[in-house]
């Protein structure tokens, strides 16, 4: 396998998926998903190979939101994506035809677009979907709609809180009027930050609450020595034995990590060993152009949590990165006290332990069964420490 | 691959090389010049030619300044797929070439895409997809993005699109966050396109996690090159144009001079190596001068917009570095922009890493910085002579040409009257002095800088450079030099034929004084890293001691001083101190003699001695000259200030002598290895001295410089060690462990053997 970092992986080269996929159509059965976790940790690689599946009966779509400027331009994607796929005429597809104000929109390969009037965009998605569940071709239908929170703060942000609210709801009515249709939506962002925006707007619909949130995780270990050894392989790195493990272990499992470690492996003709392996971390680490851009998950607290809370929040990450082993709140208020911040003991107790779980939501913590938490992910505790001089 | 035949321009026409469009060069010339990066082109095609078997689609981004060879090897990887029979059949190619400018949105960048498509299309489809381009622009917006987006899935017809971008962060620029979106969705959607883009920074849009694009690219930072690089180039450059007198001319050690002036003019940008290679080839300087004018002239506008975005004080900084041709380090800058170092400190880094119009380099524990664009530099140097524009060119002749050249040259039938002033002028204006030669004088910093990283070899290399370059001066001891400097060494086989070479030809040619000080140096270099050779080193004095006197007594003493030092590092006490008498008797580096006797005495517990030993040291060490404090070496000096800290240790006065000592060197590079050496042996001899002089003294350095945290704190863990104190609150490392260990397990330790440990 070749290295190919942030690139467009050939399905086969989707390494250690699988078992999540299969869970993730078991899932589907049921309701349908939002996928998180950060950027490049795979997401996207996850569903594109999912709507690349065959099945019976089944309709997969997949699209990335990112694009969508308006609720009328998401009208027009979702009906260039099923207009093709739609069968014989059917009372939804002839409301469709009349909410199309003339057939003057795009022309595509076989067919052209309608133009859709900006107010009928509700009315439009909502014949849409009928139409697709009038159809009778699909048992099931699935959307995979990449970057969907960016979606929503653009709708907030160009029609306003309450047009990004309708659509919300709207998308929830769907679920609910036609099992057959699922949505698996991903994002980078937390849905939970573009709720926390909405509400700022006086929007406070349980809109996500019958979807099930799975976290995609790193690879497993074996996994991704799996993957760091076909690496390693395939660009002909000279290497030790236990080098792929090695790499597995120090990337976190990510495979972006792993792909950018065994490329700096190339590129500097190193052997791959032990002391070659963490020397090319460190090289990522101690790089002012900081290539793996780590500093974003310090950059991004006060916007995340507010200035008020910047000083816990990287206090609390100070302290969790500072320890081998998981911490308890008791244990993490002893430390803040020492410290010297935070709010009076009083406050305190709630206030950190809020905000402990918005670190967790943000993938920075991660709790353990004994209900400790630590940070998630090795690679950035161990940037954390070398960059917040930590030891 | 196919790479058409390459016609050596012997007898016949010369090649074609153009110095700012490389995309006009054929491919077999861009093959030929293609020096250093022969593997990354590999790469970058194995990454295509993976993107065209298979649906992965690689995206490549090639990121470095002006003129550091990123046209040409995104030319070369376009020549190479249309090469590869393999390939070319099986994709699409759309080039956006550097002139490219407008792309303000998706669309534009989707329509260029198409253009470059039609471009390289058959004749119907050129004119049937050029008819539908131009049908796009009486679409509206969002539908025409629709269309435009299905019209190259259907000219594609199914095969990879190899997109290749130049200045990708002026498109990216011109997309904005939206386009970038659309962007981002339409490689996903589509998985049809693989990109291999060029961008002079790595900026925002690609490397900032909130970026749409943030991560999709794999980047490649392009190198500068290396004095080696260059002459491949120039070399193979020479040969195209039918030049192989100038090829084999810089295979010479006159020729390698030559370059390495270059190289410190062009800072290891290709583009002006080729620019001023030139000058070197051509017949006539005339022919020269305007081009040159207007090529920097054409340039000045986008580097004086660069100018404006900056504040005054990073303004001020880059002016001086412009002004200075090389690398400074930040205490020079700044004083030469009258801002503190703080402020110097701080703006060279936002330049360096926001703005990225500064460079540095790590030497020792300085930073150097330069301006990261030679061509700015020129550019400005033009500029700032507009009054005057032949000086420019004065300064680039002195630098390139040497005298003999020049004065051949006035010989010349009809010499047209603009190379004649110039040459007059240039021949007017040079020193006599062969070491004032630019040339020379790149040869010498071409040493000090291969001497400081330990790379002896091109040592070597730049003082045969040197002789090649100053001429022929006879000096004497030139083979005791070289005799000891093979002694120094014998398990370097490599080392000891290249010496064994030098040493011939010096022989043969003569020598320069100033060799025999550069040899000096290389051999003191070895004889802090490598004692084993004491008895063939003192063999050796007699050889010195036959040297003809007078006219080598600061080279005998400086010779005197390091071996004397040799001895006392290996213990041979007896030695060092006849050495160091003799020199007091000859006056021969006061400051170090004393230094050394200083130590004897100490290790004899003669410790008033001592004292009154350093103290002369410490004030001839300050009536000396620059030159001989150079040479007494902050190793030596430091170690001399460690072993009275220890005796005024001994003497219950922790706060008295070190101190004084300390102030004394205050800002010499000796300083924080005086500092480190100081405590770690008072932390380690504290348990017979007792723990509390010991603090003392630390705190008192600590105040004198509080960067000298980490060496406290190593020695702090030393003092817990020995006084049975909790050594986990200081969080020492696995290797800061072993290191305190080490120490504590070799404690108690006569001074003299004193590791000095790396700060």
């Amino acid at each position: 396998m070749k290295i190919n970092p942030g690139g467009e992986l050939a399905p086969q080269d989707v390494v250690g998926r699988d078992e999540l996929i299969v869970q993730l159509w078991r899932a589907l059965e049921r309701q349908s998903l939002v996928l998180t976790a950060e950027r490049r940790m795979g997401k996207t690689r996850i569903i594109k190979k999912m709507a690349l599946a065959t099945l019976p009966d089944t309709l997969l779509r997949y699209r990335d939101l990112e694009q969508v400027g308006s609720l009328t331009e998401l009208a027009n994607l979702l009906y260039e994506d099923v207009a093709p796929a739609l069968g014989e005429w059917t009372k939804a597809q002839m409301q469709l035809g009349r909410l199309a104000s003339a057939l003057g929109g795009a022309k595509l390969d076989k067919f052209t677009l309608p133009n859709f009037a900006p107010a009928s965009w509700k009315a439009v998605l909502r014949a849409i979907f009928q139409a697709l569940a009038e159809s009778g071709k699909y048992q099931r239908v699935v959307f995979f709609w990449d970057e969907f929170p960016w979606l929503i703060e653009k709708i907030r942000a160009v029609e306003g809180a309450r047009a990004a609210g309708e659509l919300l709801d709207l998308l929830r009515a769907v679920r609910h009027e036609h099992p057959a249709i699922r949505f698996v939506l991903t994002g980078s962002i937390g849905h939970h930050h573009v709720l926390t925006a909405l509400r700022a707007g006086g929007y406070n619909n349980p809109s996500f609450n019958d979807l099930a949130v799975i976290e995609v995780p790193p690879l497993s270990e074996p996994k991704a020595t799996e993957l760091a050894q076909a690496l390693l392989d395939g660009e002909a790195v000279p290497h030790d034995p236990q080098a792929a493990g090695e790499i597995a272990k120090i990337a976190s499992n990510i495979p972006f990590f792993i792909h950018l470690l065994v490329d700096r492996l190339v590129t500097t003709k190193s052997h791959a060993d032990t002391a070659t392996i963490h020397q090319a971390r460190l090289s990522a680490f101690t790089n002012s152009q900081d290539p793996w851009n780590l500093r974003h998950f310090v950059e991004r607290i006060p916007q995340y949590y507010g200035a008020a809370n910047q000083a816990l929040a990287l206090g609390l990450l100070d302290i969790f990165a500072s320890h081998e082993k998981p911490l308890g709140l008791g244990d993490v208020l002893d430390e803040l006290a020492q410290l010297g911040i935070g709010a009076p003991a009083t406050l305190q107790r709630e206030r950190v332990r809020e905000l402990q779980e918005k670190l967790a939501a943000d993938h920075y913590l991660e709790a353990t069964p004994d209900g400790k938490r630590q940070f998630r992910h090795g690679v950035l505790k161990a940037w954390w420490r070398f960059s917040r001089e930590l030891g | 691959m196919t790479v058409p035949p390459l016609t050596p321009n012997a007898g016949g026409a010369p090649a074609l090389l153009s110095t700012f469009t490389p995309s006009l060069m054929p491919h077999a010339t861009l093959e030929a010049l293609l020096v250093g990066r022969e593997e990354l082109v590999t790469r970058l095609q194995a990454h295509v030619a993976n993107s065209i078997t298979s649906s992965a689609r690689h995206n490549d981004l090639l990121i470095g300044t002006r003129g550091i060879g990123k046209t040409h090897l995104l030319t070369l990887l376009f020549h190479r797929i249309r090469a590869t029979p393999e390939l070319r059949p099986r994709c699409r190619i759309a080039w956006l070439k550097e002139e490219e400018w407008g792309i303000s949105s998706f669309l534009d960048l989707l329509i260029r895409i198409l253009k470059a498509l039609a471009h390289g299309g058959a004749s119907q489809e050129h004119a049937l997809l050029l008819e539908a381009i131009n049908q796009l622009y009486d679409t509206p917006p969002k539908s025409a993005v629709r269309e435009a987006k299905a019209l190259i899935k259907q000219t594609l017809n199914q095969q990879p699109l190899i997109l290749l971008c130049e200045n990708l962060d002026d498109i990216f620029a011109g997309l904005g966050v939206d386009g970038q979106k659309a962007l981002r969705a339409w490689l996903q959607e589509e998985a049809c396109t693989s990109i291999c883009a060029t961008a002079t920074t790595l900026f925002a849009a690609i490397s900032l996690r909130t970026s749409p694009c943030f991560g999709m690219f794999r980047v490649e930072l392009l190198q500068e090159f290396s004095i080696e690089d260059a002459r491949q180039l120039l070399m193979r450059a020479a040969r195209l144009q039918g030049r192989a007198d100038a090829a084999d001319f810089l295979e010479t050690g006159r020729g390698r001079a030559r370059l390495r002036a270059l190289h410190l003019l062009a800072g290891g940008n290709p583009r002006v190596y080729m620019i001023f290679s030139q000058f070197m080839t051509r017949e006539s300087l005339e022919d020269l001068v305007q081009p040159i004018f207007k090529t920097l002239d054409d340039l000045t506008p986008y580097y004086q917009a660069k100018m404006k975005e900056l504040s005054p004080q990073q303004r001020k900084l880059v002016e001086v570095l412009c002004d200075y041709r090389g690398r400074l380090p930040v205490k020079q800058a700044a004083r030469l922009a009258h801002v503190t170092q703080q402020v110097a400190s701080a703006q060279l880094g936002k330049l360096q890493n926001a703005r990225h119009l500064v460079r540095s380099q790590k030497v020792g524990r300085e930073s150097y910085y330069e301006i990261a664009e030679p061509l700015m530099r020129l550019c400005f140097e033009v500029k700032k002579h507009s009054e005057e524009p032949l000086r420019f060119f004065i300064g680039i002749a002195q630098t390139l040409y040497y005298r003999d050249e020049l004065e051949a040259a006035l010989e010349r039938p009809a010499l047209p009257p603009l190379e004649l002033a110039l040459i007059s002028r240039v021949l007017r204006e040079t020193s006599n002095e062969p070491l004032q030669d630019p040339k020379a004088i790149a040869c010498l910093q071409a040493f000090e800088q291969a001497r400081v990283v330990g790379d002896f070899i091109e040592c070597l290399r730049a003082i045969e450079d040197l002789v090649a370059a100053a001429g022929q001066l006879p000096n004497p001891v030139l083979e005791a030099t070289l005799r000891l400097a093979l002694r120094l060494d014998g398990d370097d086989k490599a080392l000891e034929s290249e010496l064994k070479a030098i040493f011939a030809k010096l022989v043969a040619d003569g020598g320069i004084d100033s060799l025999v000080r550069v040899l000096i140096a290389l051999a003191m270099q070895y004889s802090f890293s490598q004692f084993a050779q004491m008895a063939a080193l003192n063999a050796d004095l007699e050889v010195w001691a036959a040297l003809p006197e007078p006219g080598h007594r600061a080279f005998s003493g400086h010779f005197l001083s390091w071996i004397a030092h040799a001895n006392l590092r290996t213990g041979n006490d007896e030695t060092a101190q006849k050495i160091a008498l003799h020199m007091l008797r000859a006056d021969e580096l006061p400051c170090v003699a004393h230094g050394v006797l200083s130590v004897v005495a100490a290790s004899r517990s003669q410790l008033l001695t001592a004292s009154q030993h350093l103290k002369d040291a410490v004030a001839t060490w300050q009536e000396s000259t620059e030159a001989d404090q150079f040479w007494s070496s902050p190793e030596m000096v430091t170690w001399v200030i460690a072993t009275l800290a220890f005796t005024a240790l001994r003497e219950n006065s922790p706060d008295g002598l070190p101190g004084t000592c300390l102030r004394v060197f205050a800002g010499s590079a000796a300083r924080t290895l005086a500092l480190a050496v100081t405590t770690i042996e008072m932390a380690r001899n504290a348990q017979s001295l007792g723990t509390a002089p010991a603090i003392a003294a630390w705190n008192h350095c600590l105040q004198i410089d509080p960067q000298f945290a980490k060496v406290g704190r190593l020695a702090a863990a030393v003092l817990a060690h020995t006084t049975g104190a909790a050594v986990e609150p200081l969080a020492l490392s696995q290797e800061e462990r072993a290191l305190v260990e080490a120490v504590v397990a070799a404690r108690p330790m006569p001074v003299r053997t004193t590791k000095f440990p790396k700060c």
